[in-house]
């Protein structure tokens, strides 16, 4: 069974926990882990909050989240319309935040990276950026 | 989220109920910032054992606490830890600013320094 769903919502902190719960159910019927299914929480959690926060630098905004299964291969699509990102090696360097808030640790991407198997970024200045994450779950046993 | 005093510390405890997110955390942070100043205490200790999910917002909320603390010269302790909790705490490095135990009086005896040398030895 290979499916797609897409989701647009607002840019909105509250939202957070609505997107991540989202891609943590459509993971659901692959029977994850509780380490997979937090770990799919935490990396999606992270760029949806990076969409809000800088992307739209919290002024209204629309994301799309789009989830992807093949096999047991899942890919999770986060896309903006917001800022962009000047210079991507940067951002996503561990402990780096372009943010002025001093209360952004700068470690989205990291974790983002930590847990999942691949993290692709794609930015524009002024057009918005896109953050494609594909993670595999590990077989099952029985 | 619920308070306490210890003013024998002069600590503030606050139990931190679900998922710290961008959301939850300015929340966090807006109590305990607000219950320091109010009741003059220079120690927070983070009660974690109702927090059901914590991304990289929780550390900036952990570290933002550390350093406000730490200018008053007091610390920060985070008792009753989840494995993936700790995980991300151990990522970022909080886990050397910040006392991690597994109980609250654990956290009080390290913050006071009479830690495990002191346990063991009497
Ligand atoms: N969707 C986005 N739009 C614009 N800039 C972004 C976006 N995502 C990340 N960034 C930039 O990359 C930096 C690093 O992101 P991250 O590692 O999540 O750290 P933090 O969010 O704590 O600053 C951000 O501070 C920001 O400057
Ligand atoms: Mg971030």
């Amino acid at each position: 069974m290979d499916n797609k769903v897409s989701i647009c919502f607002p840019a909105s902190s509250e939202y957070e926990r609505f997107a991540r719960t989202v891609a943590a159910a459509f993971a659901i019927p692959l029977d994850p882990t509780v380490e997979e299914l937090d770990e799919i929480k935490i990396a999606v959690s992270e760029a949806v909050t990076n969409a809000i926060i800088h992307g739209y630098c919290g002024a209204d905004g629309i994301i799309e989240l789009n989830a992807e299964l093949d096999g047991r291969e899942l890919t999770f699509i986060i896309r903006d319309m917001g800022n962009g990102i000047a210079d991507i090696d940067k951002a996503r360097e561990p402990l780096y935040s372009g943010s002025s808030d001093p209360e952004r640790s700068g470690m989205g991407f990291s974790i983002m990276e930590a847990f999942t198997d691949e993290l692709t970024v794609t930015s524009t200045l002024g057009e918005g950026t896109t953050v494609v994450m594909r993670k595999r779950l590990a077989d099952h046993a029985g | 989220m619920e308070m306490t005093l210890i003013a024998k510390h002069r600590l503030i405890v606050v139990r931190i109920y679900g998922e710290i997110d961008h959301h939850a955390a300015a929340e966090v942070r807006r109590v305990a910032d607000r219950e320091l100043k109010r009741t003059g205490a220079v120690n927070v200790a983070f009660d974690f054992g109702h927090v059901t999910f914590m991304d990289s917002a929780g550390i900036g909320m952990i570290i933002g606490r550390y350093k406000t603390v730490s200018a008053l010269g007091g610390r920060v302790i985070l008792f009753d830890v989840s494995g993936q909790v700790e995980r991300l705490l151990e990522m970022s490095g909080v886990s050397r600013i910040v006392i991690i135990s597994d109980t609250l009086q654990h956290g009080i005896a390290e913050m006071n320094n009479i830690g495990k040398e002191r346990i063991h030895n009497g």
